[in-house]
């Protein structure tokens, strides 16, 4: 049986496999690596993408009409691709994988890879997207069918998207290299035992947007490199910000990830240590940032780094992501897993 | 005491909730309760921290009453350079 894309949010009836997203009615299987989604657990992974690997590898491909993910970003692209096009996508699947890996975990050291990532997320955009003012003028679950039915026909030849969009991957790229040269006079010091990278420098980093950027402008995938942890704190002269990662997040199986813990209290008490008021995006955010409103703290860095450590290692953890889930859309019954679980 | 249905059927034990927040969506993710408003979760509100405020959780994944949810605090001992986090109830500092 042929397996076609058919949109998320459809009345659906027929048999369908959900990737990167929760089950739908019909859902007869789910992979995903969502927090607390039904994934069987032979076939988690890291990414969705994986995920599919794994399951293209090992098993017969399960009977099913369709195939639905609910959000456009990289990985569930390359989940969608692998599905429609197992014959390309497990010619290179370590390729495709890494590529669904660079798009969410904003982290990956080859550059090809790096720019096709950033180009597909990119295109999802509709600040820079070419497709920019058709997409604001659409509803998200519409944008997100757009993107899906306009790029999977031309995936398999990415390198004619790299060399059609260059503007999409070229600044980043640029600030990647700039990054790299400003954290080479930066102090990185991991904390394992908490699942922190500290990095710090007397000197701010030179560029725009530096008090406003949950990374201080600097570029994600360079910083997320050569930070280990699930936690970074990023302390260049008197600004301060900690970002807590996608990896927490997930379900992310290839390390253990120490769980998240709720920012809010340290938020609210730094507020009150403060001349700035201190904001965090909630630990249900997908990367939350605690940082001061301002960018600018007027508290002493080494003390407030102490601080922000000593919380981390007391507070209890808040986030389980191996824990159950019903997903808005998740109908009532359970799915039937049982033809792929590993005996 | 009312009770909230979430996606699945499934309810949970709640005192109050305003009438915007009892008309969306709520769903059990990673222990918690959240309302998932975009298919690309950048709206997602944290059932605990609508109902007993920030650093709020519950312990009993059923119980999401004020008096039946734990609550982070930071406690500043004599210096105010220094603190211990406290897990207290809303009734126990009432």
């Amino acid at each position: 049986m042929n397996t076609t894309y058919r949109p998320y949010f459809s009345e659906w009836a027929d048999a369908n496999i959900v990737v990167d997203s929760g089950p739908r009615a019909g859902t007869v299987l789910t992979l995903s690596h969502w927090p607390s989604s039904p994934t069987p657990p032979c076939f988690l992974a890291d990414t969705s993408a994986e995920s599919v690997f794994l399951l293209l590898r090992d098993q017969e491909i399960p009977c099913a009409k369709y195939v639905t993910a609910s959000h456009y970003d990289v990985d569930a692209l390359i989940s969608l691709f692998a599905w429609l096009h197992p014959n390309i996508f497990m010619k290179s699947h370590d390729f495709w994988i890494n590529v669904a890996y660079a798009g969410d975990f904003e982290c990956f050291p080859e550059s090809k890879t790096r720019m096709l990532a950033r180009t597909l997320d990119s295109l999802g955009d509709p600040s820079v997207s070419p497709w920019g003012s058709l997409l604001t003028s659409l509803g998200k679950a519409e944008q997100h069918v757009f993107l899906f039915e306009e790029i999977l026909p031309t995936l398999s030849n990415w390198p004619d998207i790299l060399k059609k969009y260059p503007d999409l991957w070229n600044p980043g790229e640029n600030l990647y290299h700039m990054t790299e040269l400003f954290l080479r006079t930066c102090n990185v010091r991991h904390v394992p035992e908490i699942d922190i990278s500290i990095i710090s420098s007397d000197r701010l980093p030179v560029g725009e947007d530096i008090d406003a950027d949950p990374y201080s402008g600097l570029d994600p995938y360079a910083v997320n490199e050569v930070a280990n942890g699930s936690l970074i704190i990023m302390a260049f002269e008197n600004s301060i910000r900690i970002v807590q990662r996608y990896e927490s997040w997930v379900r992310y199986v290839s390390r253990p990830i120490r769980y998240r813990r709720d920012l809010s209290p340290l938020s609210k008490w730094l507020s009150e240590q403060d001349d700035a008021a201190w904001s965090y995006g909630g630990i249900q955010a997908v990367t939350p940032c605690l940082m001061p409103v301002s960018g600018r703290t007027s508290l002493p860095i080494k003390w407030l780094i102490e601080q922000i450590c000593a919380y981390n290692a007391s507070a209890p953890p808040g986030w389980h992501p191996n824990l159950e889930m019903t997903l808005p859309g998740h109908q009532m019954g359970q799915p039937s897993h049982s033809n792929f679980e590993r005996s | 005491m009312k009770t909230l249905t979430l996606s699945n059927g499934d309810f949970v034990k709640i005192d109050n909730l305003s009438e915007n927040l009892l008309k969306r969506s709520w769903s059990r993710l990673a222990g918690r309760v959240v309302s998932i408003k975009s298919p690309t979760f950048s709206d997602i509100l944290d059932l605990a921290t609508e109902i007993g405020g920030p650093g709020s959780f519950a312990s009993n994944p059923g119980d999401y009453r004020k008096c039946a949810l734990n609550h982070i605090l930071i406690e500043t001992e004599k210096s105010p350079l220094s603190f211990q986090v406290k897990i207290t109830k809303p009734q126990d500092t009432d």
